[in-house]
């Protein structure tokens, strides 16, 4: 299996609309897979809060819409954030059938009020049992930052560290969402609290923003990126179901089902793309994912080991805390940097290695989404 | 509320009847006291939560097995979850399982004087009828060592036709009376039962919901009115509203009402 193009849109605030945003990437992914549209067999979407906050669904339709007189199968996925990685992981196990699918992933966010965003982005936990309870999003990551806090000695200028490294990463992407924001620690200790003991800095954006992906069974290039393994895994909806809600099942099998496809360890892991929508995520999906050793990532990032120049750089686009969390999206824009990387087209945030990992997980952690491709 | 396979040792947080893996029952985990495990305190609000800041609480209850829960008051980490409070309408939202609100309410009435001897009336209010409220509150009632034989379901008189035409009230093997003075003063327990299920219901309803709670007190003792809504707290917390306003009724019993709230209603 190979990725044969890439393509995204800048993400942020943006004012093209969805369909206006799944073209671009979809235009550029084509032309960076140098192929023709009529070539595509399937389409798969990946989109989250289009049909509840935009009354917008269907998006299958609409991809086809965007390619007229194709009359492709198209199919619409929705797995709250791991909707992208799971939408690759569904184009992949059908390549069987279909030669040549594009993966599409887009979200619009940031027209949508705070608190409307919130509900919305909410609607990926239990009704009953968390929403009603008040339990948003950055409370949920709150309650899990702080039990790993706790149970592992980090320490809040820790979390910065993760926030800072990935903002100066996204200073190198001209496609991230906060690029160009020079972000300081005095800035990260003064900005509000918005679920403690996260402040605003410890929590990803909303973002506008599409990115896709064209991938097929055929190498049909040199600059065609291998898929070593593409895995999912699911657990709890509800996050007081988990007896320890600082390490995640899901994410922990995922991975490992990963290492095995792949044929790999964690050891040889160069990079890794890993859902940072709370800087302590960041760390914690680390250890789920065997790339240290449990309560060590604190060690990892304070010796800088994460950061673009450190053994084991994570997130070099910014990760979705700077380069922008457009949740649809996002899972597919991991695989855009991994692919750029494997290719040696990152220029300035260009990191060594040819194996990298991504990692995408929806609610905390519902759903679990992990890729290994090989340059 | 948690259910468990206790041979599968599986564990749910819906309702479920039997186990998919053995096929064997389930059993009702029902937790009495509540840890402060975490929390957080949310200074965003959204929409259903706009009263900013109020804490999401991670509780472990004595099982080990955790919840998730909002309060406006402010918990340290391993402080127990206040539920003491003694009042004389508990009010609780219908999450997934009736029978857990029922046990919810009582919690915050500090339970029910219960044994095999308490004679028991229900008094339902059909103009909010639930049944299924009232079959849940007949197996918790049994549940609680409660006998069928001392249970009498009470009804206003000119309800009868409705009671009996439109609801299985056999079913339930549960003896059945009109509403008189003689009935209330035998009864060792006394339960108003009452929901809310649409802000338009409410709205046309609620003095008749009103009077349900005021009327019946005064020298009855050990009576417990409670009031549930399908899990749609705004509803609910209107509702609420609405009787700690209706003073001038109240007035008729020259008693004050105290309303205890689950604290998702506070």
């Amino acid at each position: 299996m190979y990725i044969l193009g890439i393509g995204r849109t800048k993400f942020g605030v943006l004012p093209e609309s969805i369909p206006e945003m799944m073209y671009a990437s979809i235009y550029r992914a084509l032309d960076d897979a140098n192929m023709d549209v009529k070539e595509l067999d399937a389409i798969f979407v990946s989109n989250f809060i289009g049909d509840s906050s935009y009354n917008q669904a269907h998006l299958s339709s609409i991809a086809s819409t965007l390619l007229p007189d194709t009359n492709l199968p198209s199919f619409r996925v929705e797995a709250a954030c791991a909707g992208g990685g799971v939408a690759l992981h569904l184009g992949l196990n059908t390549l069987h059938k279909y030669k040549n699918i594009l993966v599409i992933g887009v979200e619009k966010m940031t027209d949508l009020g705070s608190m409307e965003s919130l509900r919305s982005v909410c609607s990926a936990t239990d009704l009953v049992l968390e929403q009603k309870e008040g339990l948003v999003f950055p409370a949920a990551g709150a309650l899990v930052s702080q039990q790993y806090m706790k149970k592992n000695n980090v320490l809040l200028k820790d979390l910065n560290l993760v926030a800072l490294k990935n903002h100066e990463n996204a200073n190198l992407n001209p496609y991230a969402h906060f690029y160009g924001k020079k972000v300081t620690e005095d800035m990260i200790n003064n900005s509000p609290i918005i679920c403690s003991p996260l402040r605003l800095f410890d929590c990803s954006p909303n973002s506008d923003g599409a990115a896709s992906v064209i991938i097929s069974n055929e190498k049909r290039n040199k600059r065609a990126v291998k898929v070593a393994a593409s895995e999912m895994a699911t657990g709890n909806i509800h996050l007081a179901i988990e007896k320890d809600i600082t390490h995640f099942p899901a994410t922990r099998i995922a991975g490992e089902k990963a290492y095995k496809a792949a044929g790999i360890t964690p050891k040889e892991i160069n990079f890794a793309e890993i859902h940072d929508g709370f800087t302590a995520m960041e760390m914690s999906s680390m250890e789920d994912l065997k790339l240290c050793k449990p309560g060590k990532a604190k060690e990892l990032v304070r010796n800088g080991i994460t950061k673009l120049n450190g053994e084991l750089p994570i997130n070099m686009d910014g990760g979705l805390k700077a380069n922008g969390h457009p949740i649809g999206a996002t899972g597919i824009a991991q695989v855009y940097e991994l692919v750029t990387q494997l290719r040696g087209e990152a220029k300035k945030r260009q990191v060594p290695g040819n194996i990298g990992l991504s990692y995408t997980f929806g609610a905390l952690v519902g759903s679990a989404s992990v890729h290994i491709l090989r340059g | 509320m948690h259910y468990k396979c206790e041979k599968c040792n599986k564990l749910w947080y819906y309702p479920i009847k039997n186990c998919i893996f053995c096929k064997e029952k389930i059993k009702r985990i029902i937790p009495r006291s509540f840890n402060v495990k975490a929390l957080t305190e949310v200074n965003s609000p959204s929409f259903g939560h706009e009263k900013v800041p109020y804490y999401v609480l991670l509780l472990e209850d004595e099982f080990g097995n955790t919840h998730v829960k909002k309060s406006y008051k402010k918990y340290e980490i391993g402080n127990e979850l206040d539920y003491n409070k003694k009042g004389k309408i508990s009010a609780s939202p219908i999450r997934y399982d009736p029978y857990e609100a029922i046990e919810r309410t009582t919690r915050l009435l500090e339970g029910f004087d219960i044994n095999n001897g308490t004679k028991t009336l229900i008094r339902v209010d059909l103009l909010n009828f639930k049944f299924s409220l009232l079959q849940y509150l007949v197996e918790f009632l049994i549940d609680n060592n409660t006998k069928k034989d001392n249970i009498i379901i009470v009804y206003d008189a000119e309800e009868e036709n409705r009671l009996l035409t439109k609801f299985d009230i056999g079913s339930l093997g549960i003896k059945t009376k009109k509403l008189d003075k003689e009935n209330l003063h035998d009864a060792n327990l006394v339960i108003n039962l009452a929901s809310v299920d649409s802000k338009k219901e409410f709205d046309s309803k609620s003095k008749s919901l009103y009077i349900l709670f005021s009327k019946i007190r005064g020298n009855i003792k050990n009576q417990h009115p409670m009031l549930f809504a399908s899990f749609n707290h705004k509803i609910l917390k209107d509702a609420l509203k609405k009787l700690d306003q209706g003073k001038e009724i109240d007035s008729i019993t020259g008693e004050e009402i105290e309303i205890i709230k689950d604290s998702l209603m506070a």
